[in-house]
């Protein structure tokens, strides 16, 4: 089971973190393969700039966009 | 399989895009210059903040980029839009608008000329997935012999064409396809045309305010004017502002920050105190339903009688769009006080000197305070867009703040209200609790956005809708506030938080003072 935590920091709230929360939450495909969990502040943000953060596993990645969450979860469900 | 088509309003929900970062970018810069008592020179400097590289990365020209950046400085400022190709230096006299007190004018809602790409308007087009096959449906159902096949391939004339669509829907390979402005087709009172450049331009005479033309402009062409900055200088000046807040504003700021932390975020800005606006919804909901009871009584004591309804008051967009299209109906729709109204003569008898600030998902409320018979009952709105930007300018994260305990003020079902359908539902029950009995034949329609709205009233006018409803819901936007222009949550998860805390109210319908 990948863990994904996706940051609900305001930053993130208001810069694409509801978004990507929604996007994870409502994608059929991925239940029972991706855990995911809304979670304070990563405090990885500055202004704004690096929002939407994102946990997978250990990695942060940040200003993450849907399509590259897609890829990302992709290759590591093909790894 | 196919997938479903979107509608205009559907097609970006959801998504987080370029155009949304760089319109609250633009917000979180000028709150925090206002925050932190910069002088207004300091405003010049915003696009350059917002567009900090030199090579295009959204538009073809990285000066045009900042153009833009800076016509939304204006708008953010609350200030007019330049004449577009006139000389006039960037952002002259910001004073004006670093002031305590509303200056926000008509128009509300203004197209950024830089910004518009002109986009071609209602036009069928044949596509490069024609065929050129042997049956060419599209040229024998054409009446107007617009449709010809030349080169191997059909081609619309657009001179003849009337856009009946008959050609886009025979062809067997769905190669014809329509093309509209987004901006015109969320629009549902026809306020968007083209100048004659072919650039959007809003007929203000029509326009409601509604706000959806902003979000589903993918250029972000459109904007709204903002009233952040004299809110801002006027808690800086120590004035009582008070924020009453839409009952959508729960699981506006993620999941992890709850109603009650966001009450207390907003507080911790500077506001001397918050109210929540399901209050107001509360004796909307009383009032209507009463009036949805005389509607039915005299309905059943002359069956023959023109029968009324009763039009719900609390969407400013819906109740201004019906007047204006449909006079002869105007007198169904209501002009009891909406629950912003409400809530802030609440804070006013509280405190009386307070300047009270309306924090929704709407932009037609802009419009509404203007328009209101008791001047200054609300001082200013805000959106939940507007409110993220100055939580961000002030480092204030409602997600972390201490939870602090808020006395509950309203019911389930003004808690509700931002929610498509549960408006009508919440008065009908009401209607039904005045008299003591079922009413088992009351009926009420929910109709979501303008189009749809003034559809309904078409047929209710036309005598096509029968029997007539007893109460009609207008929304101007679809799914009902909690699809508002100014809202941050993706629909589905805010619906969700709005039924959470609504089912958390004390008491599941309002009490009429005397119970």
């Amino acid at each position: 089971m990948i863990q994904i935590k996706v940051c609900c920091g305001l930053n993130c709230a208001a810069h694409g973190g509801q978004e990507l929360l929604a996007l994870l939450e409502e994608s059929g495909d991925l239940t029972g393969r991706v855990e995911v969990a809304p979670v304070p502040c990563l405090h990885c943000c500055q202004e704004g700039e690096q929002s939407p953060v994102v946990q997978i596993g250990d990695e942060i990645h940040t200003r993450v966009s849907s399509e590259q969450l897609q890829e990302t979860l992709e290759q590591l469900m093909k790894g | 399989m196919a997938l479903p088509q979107l509608d205009i309003f559907e097609k970006m929900r959801g998504l987080y895009t370029p155009v949304m970062s760089i319109r609250r970018r633009v917000l979180v810069a000028v709150a925090r210059l206002i925050r932190e008592g910069k002088p207004a020179q300091a405003i010049e400097a915003i696009p350059y903040e917002i567009i900090t590289h030199n090579t295009p990365t959204y538009r073809d020209c990285v000066f045009k980029e900042r153009a833009v950046a800076r016509e939304r400085v204006r708008l953010a400022l609350g200030q007019d839009l330049r004449e577009f190709g006139a000389h006039e230096p960037v952002i002259d006299h910001p004073e004006p608008s670093l002031t305590d007190h509303r200056v926000v004018e008509k128009p509300y809602v203004a197209v950024i000329k830089i910004a518009c790409e002109r986009c071609p308007s209602k036009s069928y087009i044949v596509s490069d997935q024609c065929m050129g096959c042997v049956a060419r449906p599209c040229v024998s159902v054409c009446s107007k012999n617009a449709v010809k096949v030349s080169g191997g391939k059909s081609a619309i004339d657009q001179e003849k064409c009337i856009h009946c669509g008959r050609c886009a829907q025979v062809c067997p390979y769905n190669a014809i396809l329509y093309r509209e402005r987004p901006c015109e087709s969320a629009c549902g009172v026809n306020a968007i045309g083209a100048d004659s450049e072919g650039f959007a331009e809003i007929r203000n005479d029509k326009c409601v305010s509604c706000g959806l033309c902003v979000v589903s402009c993918p250029f972000g062409a459109i904007g709204e004017k903002s009233e952040m900055a004299q809110v801002l200088h006027a808690i800086r000046s120590g004035l009582p502002v008070w924020a009453e807040l839409a009952p959508s504003f729960v699981g506006q700021f993620g999941p992890l920050a709850t109603p009650q932390k966001i009450l207390a975020a907003v507080r911790a800005l500077g506001f001397a105190g918050t109210a929540e606006v399901a209050y107001g919804a509360d004796i909307a909901i009383l009032e209507e339903g009463e009036k949805v009871l005389e509607v039915y009584r005299a309905r059943l004591a002359d069956p023959t009688a023109p029968q009324t309804f009763v039009g719900t008051s609390c969407c400013p967009s819906w109740v201004r769009a019906a007047r204006q299209a449909f006079p002869d109906l105007a007198h169904c729709i209501q002009d009891s006080s909406t629950p912003m109204v409400e809530t802030a003569k609440r804070i006013k008898a509280t405190d009386p000197n307070a300047k009270v600030v309306f924090i929704g998902p709407c932009v037609a409320k802009k419009a509404e305070v203007s328009e209101l018979r008791e001047a200054r009952i609300v001082d200013f709105v805000l959106t939940y867009e507007e409110l993220g930007a100055i939580f961000q300018a002030a480092g204030v994260d409602p997600a972390e703040i201490p939870d602090e305990a808020v006395p509950a003020e309203a019911s389930t079902a003004g808690r509700a209200y931002p929610v498509a359908g549960n408006v009508a539902q919440a008065i009908a029950a009401a209607a039904r609790h005045h008299a003591g009995e079922p009413l088992v034949d009351l009926v009420h329609r929910t109709a979501e956005s303008l189009a749809d709205c003034l559809g309904l009233l078409k047929e209710i006018q036309q005598g096509k809708l029968k029997p007539v409803p007893h109460l009609v819901e207008g929304m101007g936007c679809p799914k009902g506030c909690i699809g508002g222009p100014g809202t941050l949550a993706p629909l589905n998860r805010a619906k969700a938080a709005v039924a959470s805390f609504a089912k958390a109210a004390p008491m599941e319908m309002p009490k009429a003072s005397e119970e």
